[in-house]
């Protein structure tokens, strides 16, 4: 099949997780048989759109160039729409961006049009924040749309009034996104779609009744770039590390959480230390390190040198990415029992999952993990036994993407 | 393009930085290209490549409230006698930098290739800033008088 693919905000080398997953999914989609094509605007200018070199893709990819003056919904329209209608695909996924996506998905709508949700962006539209903090969820527009528009009004007034727009401020303008009008090409961009993809069954919900075909699709990992072997055997008081990897100083990913638990284990044992990809730490603790923003190929190193990674969210992970990784790399995973990473960590096998916040029983499973040499070797082979027959990129794209390709052809 | 040319070029994110190096040296192969950095920076290799020299500012961020330690960066800015200053982001405080360094020329590059030339007027960052923010602002009450006065329709709510 010939397959078109845009994506709002894609830059590679990647911003985030959803960069990722579009390109292996690009990648193996191709290596699969089929004719790819990937679509992305370029924002003059901007680092956090559109900034990539085509000729660093494994794939062909156009670069839309825009301005900011020419960003806006009627002219993103008309050049998507006649870059994608000349390369004429058998159908368009429309992948990761925020308040223009849903012009995109209606321009394109006479194709069968699919498409993908990384995280609750479908649910909450123009909210600036998924959530507080504490991890407390906000309404969702799509039920709620009063007092998300406020909110997010209300959310971004510094970034207007100053004029200091990020990508995310700069795309809720131009999509004229608190207009009530709005809210109607939302629907409207649901209705029209053959299918969406999400991650986790609360994204789902969300979806019910507004989209014909809700599937949801794990991420992946290319399982063989992660070393097989659990971590080794250390000596009772050799220092084991703990890590924590993600967008760490991010509240939501609850980096509080371990240092309280770190705060607890400190009071009776020496023998660990916690790194986090953070630029710097928080407090002055000889067993926390700031081991900064790793890019992709470093981090299979700190997975190395990991004897337990640690994934103590707050809020409903759309996936959990990082735990599928600390599993690909055969180490147990400390995880909170939260969005998908329910289904990522199996309790007692490939790791533990805690309630989220509860800092006590994190550091009584850390504590289980630290003592026992043994347990964290096995639970590392289980997760590792699950990352290559789960989320290993071939199975994902066999297992998930290949049949809604049949179903969209036929 | 002198092959003389003292070029300085301010400190952003990391890869931004490393990008924006690369295409200076494209662009100016025989400058003398000086990476301005933080105090403990680690400069990669391929950072290492296109430059000539390395200088540490004192520190990463610089608050309203650290004014001496900005002046400190500026006496380092101005210490390197530049021909031209090159800052990552055209905000209000890489003007002032990029302005006071004493340089003839102050651009700001963007990681698509876009140069930017910025004033070294003294009374074009208030300008722009005090322009910005009417701007910033008419956005805002638009924005805040539509979700305030305009609701969803129940028909778009079904």
């Amino acid at each position: 099949m010939r397959l078109a693919f845009v994506d709002l905000v894609f830059c590679w080398p990647p911003n985030g997780g959803a960069d990722v997953d579009l390109y292996e999914t690009v990648r193996r989609l191709q290596d699969e048989g089929h004719e790819v094509h990937l679509f992305v605007p370029g924002l003059e200018g901007s680092w956090e759109r559109g900034e990539f070199n085509p000729d660093d893709l494994p794939f062909p990819a156009t670069r839309i160039p825009f301005t900011n003056r020419s960003l806006h919904p009627r002219n993103l329209v008309a050049r998507f729409r006649q870059a994608v209608d000349a390369y004429r695909p058998d159908a368009v996924f429309v992948c990761d961006g925020f308040f223009l996506k849903p012009y995109v998905t209606l321009a394109l709508s006479h194709y069968p049009c699919v498409a993908r949700y990384y995280a609750y962006e479908c649910a909450y539209g123009p909210t600036p924040e998924l959530c507080e903090p504490d991890g407390t969820p906000q309404p969702s527009y799509l039920r709620e749309p009063e007092p998300c528009r406020r909110q997010t009004v209300a959310g971004l007034k510094e970034h207007i009034t100053h004029w200091r727009l990020n990508f995310w401020a700069r795309e809720y303008l131009a999509a004229r996104a608190f207009m009530p009008g709005y809210y109607r090409t939302v629907k409207a961009a649901f209705g029209n779609l053959r299918a969406a993809i999400v991650s986790n069954d609360i994204m789902a919900g969300h979806l019910e009744g507004l989209v014909a075909d809700i599937r949801i699709f794990p991420g992946g990992v290319a399982v063989a770039d992660y070393p097989a072997e659990p971590p080794p055997s250390k000596e009772a008081n050799a220092r084991k590390v703990i890590l924590m990897t993600g967008r760490a100083e991010d509240p939501v990913k609850g980096l509080g959480v371990l240092c309280q638990a770190g705060e607890r284990l400190a009071r009776t044992r020496n023998d660990f230390e916690i790194r986090a990809t953070l630029a710097d730490a928080p407090r002055d603790a000889d067993w926390l390190k700031a081991i900064g923003w790793q890019p992709r190929t470093r981090l299979v190193d700190e997975y190395r040198a990991a004897d337990i990674c640690v994934m103590p969210s707050l809020w409903e992970e759309p996936f959990g990415l990082v735990a599928v990784e600390a599993m690909a790399a055969a180490r147990p995973v400390c995880a909170s029992r939260v969005g998908g990473l329910k289904g990522i960590v199996r309790d007692g096998e490939t790791g533990y999952l805690v309630a989220p916040g509860d800092a006590a029983a994190l550091a009584e499973r850390l504590a289980a993990l630290l003592d026992d040499a043994g347990l964290r070797r096995a639970m590392g082979v289980a997760g590792r036994r699950v990352a290559e027959a789960d989320y290993d990129w071939t199975q994902v794209v066999r297992r998930h993407y290949n049949p809604l390709l049949e179903d969209l052809a036929s | 393009m002198s092959a003389r040319e003292k070029i300085c070029v301010f400190y952003s994110i990391r890869h931004n930085f490393e990008r924006v190096l690369e295409n200076v040296r494209k662009r100016m192969p025989h400058a003398a290209i000086t990476a301005m950095v933080p105090k403990g920076y680690a400069i990669t290799a391929r950072e290492r490549s296109w430059v000539n020299d390395i200088v540490e500012t004192e520190r990463d961020k610089y608050t309203v409230k650290d004014i001496g330690a900005f002046f400190r960066l500026l006496r380092l800015a101005r210490a390197g006698r530049y021909d031209r200053f090159i800052v990552l982001f055209a905000s209000a405080r890489h003007r002032i930098l990029a302005g006071a360094s004493g340089a003839r020329v102050c651009e700001c590059w963007t990681l698509d290739g876009h140069i930017v030339p910025l004033s070294r007027h003294a009374l074009s960052v208030p300008i722009r800033l005090l322009c910005d923010a009417a701007v910033g602002r008419l956005w805002y009450w638009r924005a805040w008088l539509s979700v305030h006065r305009r609701r969803v329709r129940p028909r778009e709510r079904r």
